[in-house]
Formats: structure tokens, C-alpha cells, sequence
């Protein structure tokens, strides 16, 4: 550990997108307790794009579950946007992640019996936007998508990189202030997963905070930062170029 | 999440879950089928009875000899043969409530004309049975108090033995025969009624009406009447028809209790506590058939959520409240119940229909059982769809998500 603030954090006056502070995670009790994150601390500042990284066990998942507000630290803070998450109600929860995260699995994770349309009308349908509306919203990041083409098609009917877009899409439509993507490339090829890397680049250079997990350094060295976590603790948080030197030095 | 989500992934669940579905859903069907079935077919039975009383005449009154035992162990021959036609013609004029009053012996014989022969129920009977009864002759008359005081034999056919004995043809004149246990008796026929149907336990129209009193001069029944019919006034209290009608038998004969009065009031009372009866056990048998439907929704609904608790996890991920996952598979389970309250609402309007067609009543399917059937499936929806819904909006996300 030992990376007191992210250099990125410091740009502005503007509070950070997403803070912890001193966040543990433990799973189980007593004997059995697996301790999954120790007093990780970590600031992250609107628009930027990070990537985390770590082998698996690491924390990681959990670090994004958190990140996520899927799941609640066992202590710490965790401030979205300067708000403490770790205080609010389930519903309110669930709330912030319709609105301001937007979540992209490995799996896509699209609902099999829905139509590509319907699947990104979902968070719209949570957030009680009227059906006009919804199918307007919905058409609108399709097409930023490039899958405005498939809109009554079941998921089933596309290629991975095409579910992985209109997961995309998904995530999208609430306009989020976050994209949090796990292993979004990992059940693509090459060419689908350089499209799929291209578009979470593209929604960062609009202003989006993008999150990327991954364990593929290649991959997490498209980002513009990089935190390792190992064993529950953040490794290292920096640059990339100088995270590589680092890689060299430790084989 | 608005109703109509609600509704639109319900169906879809439902329709990918197909033959499932179906079976899950078969308790619900079957239970509603049978309760609308037996309520149609029993409110059919009932509106019939009613109905039957109904075409006996307004304000019937039957007068019984009672069942009930006297001093010396049962009710002496000799006081039961103080009931005769004397009565029955002095009725009227001793009880101010009375229009008119007939008395009625039954016996059975054969009917024998040339070479065919027919089995009938002979009722002995006075002028007065006919128009107590609404029934009319459509050939010839009916039975005239002069057949009685001459001791005649004179038959007024029920519309079902004169089509089987004569056909197309009028029988009015025709001379033949009652076999009574072996004696033949000569008679001729002098009207057939109209058709009336049956009545309880007996068809109007299979029978043959003679004078009671020639039936008892001849000894062909034993000597007294075994029963008597009344008509009491319009807009007489019927409790002091039968109070005036008691006072004079048991002063006639000589005893209270002989006889007993009943009104057509108690008959109606009767088939009402009869139909209450019924519709009581029904409940029983609904109240099962949805508890075990419900078991059956409650069962398809736990394997649909640990089915899809990697959606919940996904649905909660982008944004779904703990409170849109309990709704949806609410919305699911009702939507499943209702389904088979509909179906089994049809399959019951169908086997209602067959059995009342079957049976011969009319075929009644009241708007209250319809609505029943669908709240109740309803009902069991929600109640059973509870319990898995819950345990659906309470998983954790993480896990859920986690869950393949």
C-alpha cells in the first residue's frame, strides 16, 4: 500500500466522484472471517478512467461490488458524488445505481427472453420514465451504440460483441455518471473487445467516470490509471507507464 | 414499476415456462372447474324444484297422516279410515281459508288395451286435483264427481301412456282394462291431459287418474284416502290456512295429531336448507381445491426465483428496488392463478352445462360464482406468491449476481 491519493484527485475544487476512506470488508465471522478489503483508501475524480487490476482473490471484485453500492463495507466510508453511501436505505441504493452507475459484465447478463429494446428500457422502466419516452431514450443509445438495427431481436440472435453493445446501451440510459465495467472484453475476441475498449474510451471523453476491472494488463493499460490490488490492499495507484516499470521489476 | 410492466413480464414468464406452468396451475383449474360445475348443476337442480312447486299452483296445502305412533303403538286402522273423500268436500266449506280440497289414493296396474299392456301408477283422485295443480285435460274431461258417486271407472290418461298405448290416435271412449294384482277391472277413457313432466319422484305423465272413491268401493286400495291436497285463498295467512285445516281433521277425527299439514312454504323451505347444505360442502371442496392449487403456485413460484436469482441479481444491479423484484413475482404468481381460474372457470361452464343437459335442469351459471372463482384464484395468487416473492426481493445482490 502506501499511495496516500490518487495524483489525478487533486485537479480541481470539485468534489471527487468517489471517495473511500479506511473501507474493510469482511466476510464471515469469527474464525471463519475472510478479510477482503483492509483500510483501502482511495479518491476518484470525475472523468477519469481507471483501471483495476489484481489476480483473482484479490479484492477486486469485491472492491467493485462496493464501488457498485451492490454491497455495503463492513467498515468505512464510502462517498458517492460526497454523498455517504454506506448510511442509505436499500431503496435509495438502489436508486443512486439506476441513475448514476451503469453496471457492463463479462457475460452481458441480458435478460434471454426480452427483446435488445426492452433490455435497455429496463433501468428506465425502474426509474418510471413514461413508455414514450423510455422508447425514445432507449432507440437514442442504441444508435450511439451501433445497434439501433437490432432493436426486436433477442439477445440470443446477436454475436457477443453485439450483447455486449447493447449492454452497453443499458448502462447508458439513465445517463450515469459511472460506467463500471468487469471484464467487459473477457468473453469477446480481439476484434469485438477492441470495439467494445473503443467505446467505453469514447464514453469517457465525454465526461464519464469509467471503471474498468480486469485482470488482463493489456487491457487495463488502455486506462489512464491504474490501481493493483493483492490481498486486500491497493498495491499500487498511478500512472500506467510507470505501473509497467513496476510490473518489470517484480516478475 | 407501472402495471403494465408488471403484467407484460408476468405473461412472459408464464408462456416460458409452458408445460410447467400448466401443471402448476392444473390444482387452481381443476378446483375452480368443479366448484363452478357443481354450483351451476345445483343451482340448476334447485331453480327446477323451485320452479315445480311452483307449477303445482300457488298455496298448496298437503295434508299427510302423521308418521308419529299413538298410544297403542302406532295410529289405529280404524282412526285412518275416518279419512275420506267426505272430508275433502266439506273442507272448503268448514275452513274459510280453503278454496277447494281433493283427496288422493295411489295404487299401480296394468293397462291393457287389445294386445299391448303398460305398467302405470293409478291415482285415485277427486274433481278438484286438476285445477289444484294447474293441469288440464287436452282431449276429453278430467275426473267429475259423478264418476265417484257412480263408482265408474273412468281413466283420464297422463300424456305419456296415451302416446304409448294409442299413439297419434284420440282415446277418448276407448274401452280397457286395469290389471290390480291379477284383477282385471273394465274401465273406459274419458280425456288425456296435457304433459306436465316429472315432479320429484313422480311423472305426471306416466300415470292414469281414476275417481278415488271408485278406487276404494271396489277395494282395489285400502278403505280411506292416503292423502289429501288444499288450496288455500289468495292473501290468507298460509300459518292460518294450516292452523284452520288442522282444527277441523282433528276434529273430524276425533284426535289431534293424526294428520299432519304441510305447506308448499315448508317444501320451499326444505329445498333451500337442502341447496344451503350443498353450497356449504362446495366451499369445503373449493377451499381444498385452492389450498392445494395454491401449494402448486407456491412450489413453481420457489423454483422460479432460484431459477432466475442470477436475474434478480442483474435486475437489482441496474437499478430494480427490493420492492419492483416483490411486485413482479407477485404479479407473476397472481397471474398464474388467475390464468387457471379463467380455464377452470370455462372447463366448469362446459361440464355444467353437460351435466345440467344430461340430468334435464336448466343450466344456470350466476355472475356471483364467476366473480367468486376469478377473486378467489386471485386471491390465492397473491397469498401463496407472497412467500416466494419475498424471499426473491430479500436476496443479496452480490450473491445474487454471483449465482449462475
Amino acid at each position: 500500500m502506501g499511495h496516500p491519493a490518487s495524483p489525478v484527485a487533486g485537479n480541481g475544487a470539485g468534489t471527487p466522484a468517489i471517495q473511500l476512506q479506511g473501507v474493510t470488508k469482511v466476510y464471515g465471522r469469527g474464525e471463519s472471517a475472510v478479510v477482503a478489503l483492509r483500510d483501502i483508501n482511495l479518491t476518484i475524480a470525475p472523468g477519469e478512467y481507471v483501471a483495476i487490476t489484481g489476480p483473482s482473490g484479490s479484492g477486486k471484485s469485491t472492491l467493485m461490488h462496493l464501488l457498485g453500492c451492490l454491497d455495503r463495507p463492513t467498515s468505512g466510508k464510502i462517498l458517492i458524488e460526497g454523498q455517504d453511501v454506506t448510511r442509505l436505505s436499500e431503496a435509495r441504493l438502489a436508486a443512486l445505481r439506476n441513475r448514476r452507475i451503469g453496471f457492463v459484465f463479462q457475460s452481458f447478463h441480458l435478460m434471454p427472453r426480452e427483446t435488445v429494446l426492452r433490455n435497455v428500457e429496463w433501468p428506465l422502466i425502474y426509474a418510471g420514465v413514461p413508455p414514450s419516452r423510455r422508447r425514445e431514450r432507449a432507440l437514442e443509445v442504441l444508435t450511439q451504440v451501433g445497434m439501433a438495427h437490432r432493436v426486436r431481436h433477442r439477445p440470443q440472435e446477436l454475436s457477443g460483441g453485439e450483447r455486449q453493445r447493447v449492454a452497453i446501451a443499458r448502462a447508458l440510459v439513465n445517463d450515469p455518471a459511472f460506467i463500471l465495467a468487469d471484464e467487459p472484453t473477457g468473453n469477446l475476441d480481439s476484434a469485438n473487445g477492441e470495439q467494445v475498449l473503443a467505446l467505453l474510451e469514447e464514453l469517457n471523453a465525454q465526461g464519464r467516470t469509467v471503471i474498468l476491472v480486469t485482470h488482463d494488463m493489456g487491457i487495463a493499460h488502455r486506462a489512464r490509471r491504474l490501481i493493483r490490488v493483492r490481498d486486500g490492499r491497493v498495491e499500487y495507484d498511478g500512472g500506467v507507464s510507470a505501473s509497467q516499470e513496476g510490473r518489470r521489476a517484480v516478475p | 414499476m407501472r402495471t403494465r410492466e408488471l403484467i407484460g413480464v408476468a405473461f412472459g414468464s408464464i408462456r416460458a415456462g409452458g408445460l410447467r406452468s400448466f401443471l402448476s396451475v392444473l390444482g387452481i383449474v381443476i378446483g375452480v372447474a368443479a366448484v363452478i360445475a357443481l354450483v351451476s348443476v345445483g343451482q340448476g337442480a334447485a331453480l327446477q324444484i323451485r320452479s315445480q312447486l311452483t307449477s303445482l299452483g300457488s298455496n298448496l296445502l298437503t295434508i299427510m297422516p302423521s308418521a308419529r305412533t299413538a298410544s297403542g303403538g302406532r295410529v289405529s286402522q280404524e282412526q285412518l279410515s275416518g279419512l275420506t273423500m267426505e272430508l275433502a268436500d266439506e273442507l272448503p266449506l268448514a275452513a274459510p281459508a280453503i278454496t277447494a280440497a281433493t283427496g288422493l289414493v295411489q295404487s299401480r296396474a296394468t293397462l291393457v288395451v287389445g294386445a299391448r299392456n303398460l305398467s302405470v301408477g293409478v291415482m285415485g283422485v277427486g274433481e278438484a286435483y286438476a285445477s289444484l295443480l294447474n293441469y288440464r285435460p287436452i282431449a276429453g274431461r278430467f275426473v267429475q264427481p259423478r264418476d265417484g258417486r257412480e263408482r265408474r271407472m273412468a281413466v283420464v290418461l297422463g300424456f305419456g301412456v296415451a302416446q304409448d298405448l294409442f299413439g297419434g290416435e284420440v282415446p277418448v271412449g276407448h274401452d280397457i282394462t286395469l290389471v290390480f294384482g291379477g284383477r282385471p277391472v273394465a274401465g273406459v277413457v274419458v280425456g288425456v291431459m296435457e304433459p306436465k313432466g316429472a315432479l320429484f319422484f313422480a311423472n305426471f305423465d306416466r300415470q292414469v287418474y281414476v275417481p278415488a272413491e271408485t278406487l276404494v268401493a271396489r277395494g282395489l286400495v285400502p278403505n280411506r284416502m292416503g292423502s289429501y291436497l288444499a288450496q288455500t285463498k289468495e292473501g290468507v295467512d298460509v300459518d292460518d290456512a294450516v292452523a284452520q285445516v288442522t282444527f277441523f281433521f282433528d276434529r273430524r277425527l276425533g284426535e289431534p295429531g293424526i294428520v299432519q299439514v304441510a305447506s308448499q312454504q315448508a317444501l320451499l323451505d326444505a329445498v333451500r336448507q337442502a341447496t344451503g347444505t350443498m353450497t356449504l360442502l362446495l366451499g369445503a371442496i373449493a377451499g381444498i381445491a385452492l389450498l392445494v392449487g395454491g401449494i402448486g403456485i407456491m412450489n413453481v413460484m420457489l423454483v422460479a426465483v432460484a431459477e432466475r436469482t442470477h436475474e434478480i441479481g442483474v435486475r437489482m444491479a441496474i437499478g430494480a428496488r427490493r420492492a419492483d423484484i416483490l411486485r413482479q413475482f407477485l404479479a407473476e404468481s397472481t397471474a398464474l392463478s388467475v390464468v387457471g381460474g379463467i380455464v377452470g372457470l370455462l372447463a366448469g361452464w362446459a361440464g355444467g352445462w353437460a351435466m345440467s343437459r344430461a340430468l334435464g335442469f336448466p343450466f344456470v351459471i350466476s355472475s356471483q360464482s364467476v366473480v367468486l372463482a376469478i377473486g378467489f384464484s386471485m386471491a390465492v395468487g397473491i397469498f401463496f406468491g407472497i412467500y416466494p416473492a419475498r424471499r426473491a426481493s430479500r436476496l443479496d445482490p452480490v450473491e445474487a449476481l454471483r449465482y449462475e
